[in-house]
């Protein structure tokens, strides 16, 4: 349970980390902590039922992408802004070291394995977004009235 | 009104704003939706308006009110994401359409975007800290770990917004980027400051990681911009690999010793 908690405390202050880099204005650094905080959330919730990377990364990029596109239009703001912050600790920052480590120690093992986890989350981030983004672009068609599907 | 102006002008200004915009970081399609809705606002014929972009190159062909067919072609060769300033530009786009000022009022609106004050050092270096250190943590490093990575974070931070290498080769920039951020990792694991290298590394591979380019390409192939989508993917891909091959460089040089 700690370290549960420190890991949705450390995605969080990571996201807001990275919003700082990506100049994000300093009023919106609230919702990259947030939007970090619940995507890490969503995944380990998923994960704790569907032990798969893809999935669990599927889902929360799922989350990700609803969440940018709410915000940026509550906000009037591009969506990227919000995407790029809060999907950060999907990012498979250790997986990347640990296949690179593989194969810098003639770990083969260890390579497969891990390099074979980054394409799956990889794949599972840009599947998630593929997902929310053919879903908003529909929604808001139908919304607006302009055209059939 | 709209008439008297030369159109020349003011498809320049509106590119001005598009130009902006990829720099400061939108996507794709923001801007050329952006820049087909300036030129409209403006009167320019909407069945004959014809904007694509790839990456580091606009192009815009439009029919202007008196008929005369205008195509500008605009290189993009800088890099310096900025979200809060594509916010202000995303707004300006937004009240261009709808008030379409002269051109001169225009470029004074972008004047004023682009002249606002840049982020302050110690803000610069506060981001770089938290994102390697937390991140650190986030991938199972200590509380030491997260200090070693954070002192780290201080001359990443610095060289890259200092270097001059950064606008020659931005491949070469990263590699050289890594192998100092794995020599430090080390040099920070032998002083005894961090417990685990691999996590502090892991920590610094965040802060160089370009998570922006990969959520990017993956928004524009969906949108339908394959081309510049499949571009920023294999950049993103091969800036991996890059940042992969200079941290394995530094273990290659200094794992040993520890």
């Amino acid at each position: 349970m700690n370290d549960i908690i420190v890991q949705l405390v450390a995605a969080a202050l990571g996201s807001v980390g990275f919003a700082l880099i990506l100049k994000v204005n300093k009023n919106l650094l609230i919702y990259a902590a947030l939007g970090g905080l619940i995507t890490w959330g969503i995944y380990l919730l998923v994960y704790e039922y569907f032990p798969s990377l893809f999935i669990g990364n599927f889902v929360a990029s799922i989350f990700v992408g609803l969440y940018a596109e709410i915000m940026a239009r509550a906000k009037k703001i591009p969506t990227t802004v919000f995407l790029t912050s809060a999907s950060i600790p999907l990012i498979p920052g250790g997986r990347l070291y640990y296949s690179m480590a593989g194969l810098v120690s003639s770990d083969g093992d260890m390579f497969a394995e891990n390099a074979k986890a980054t394409l799956l989350i990889v794949l599972g981030i840009v599947v998630g977004l593929v997902v929310t983004a053919i879903f908003t672009k529909y929604f808001y068609r139908i919304i607006n009235g302009r055209g059939k599907i | 009104m709209m008439n008297e102006q030369n159109f020349h002008i003011v498809l320049q200004g509106i590119l001005d704003v598009g130009e902006e915009m990829m720099v400061a970081g939108a996507e794709i399609y923001r801007v050329e939706d952006s820049i087909e809705r300036m030129c409209n606002a403006y009167g320019a014929n909407p069945g004959r308006s014809n904007v694509f972009i790839i990456t580091s190159n606009i192009q815009v062909t439009i029919e202007a009110p008196n008929g005369e067919i205008i195509t500008q072609i605009r290189r993009i060769l800088r890099s310096d994401v900025n979200f809060d300033r594509l916010a202000r530009l995303n707004d300006l786009c937004r009240r261009i359409c709808a008030t379409t000022p002269d051109v001169d009022e225009l470029q004074a609106e972008l004047n004023k975007i682009m002249s606002k004050a840049d982020q302050r050092w110690p803000v610069k270096f506060l981001g770089g800290i938290l994102a390697a250190s937390f991140f650190a943590i986030f991938f199972g490093g200590s509380v030491m770990d997260a200090v070693a990575t954070g002192i780290i974070a201080f001359p990443i931070v610095l060289l890259q917004n200092k270097s001059r290498l950064k606008n020659d080769n931005k491949i070469v920039f990263t590699f050289y980027l890594s192998v100092i951020a794995g020599v430090l990792s080390h040099l920070m694991a032998m002083l005894g400051i961090g417990d685990s290298c691999d996590h502090i590394m892991i920590g610094c591979i965040m802060l160089l990681i370009p998570g922006i380019a990969l959520t990017n390409s993956a928004r524009d192939i969906l949108m339908g911009d394959t081309a510049s989508g499949l571009l920023r993917f294999a950049d993103s891909l091969i800036n991996a690999v890059v940042i992969a091959c200079g941290f394995a460089l530094s273990m290659v040089l200094l794992g040993g010793l520890i």
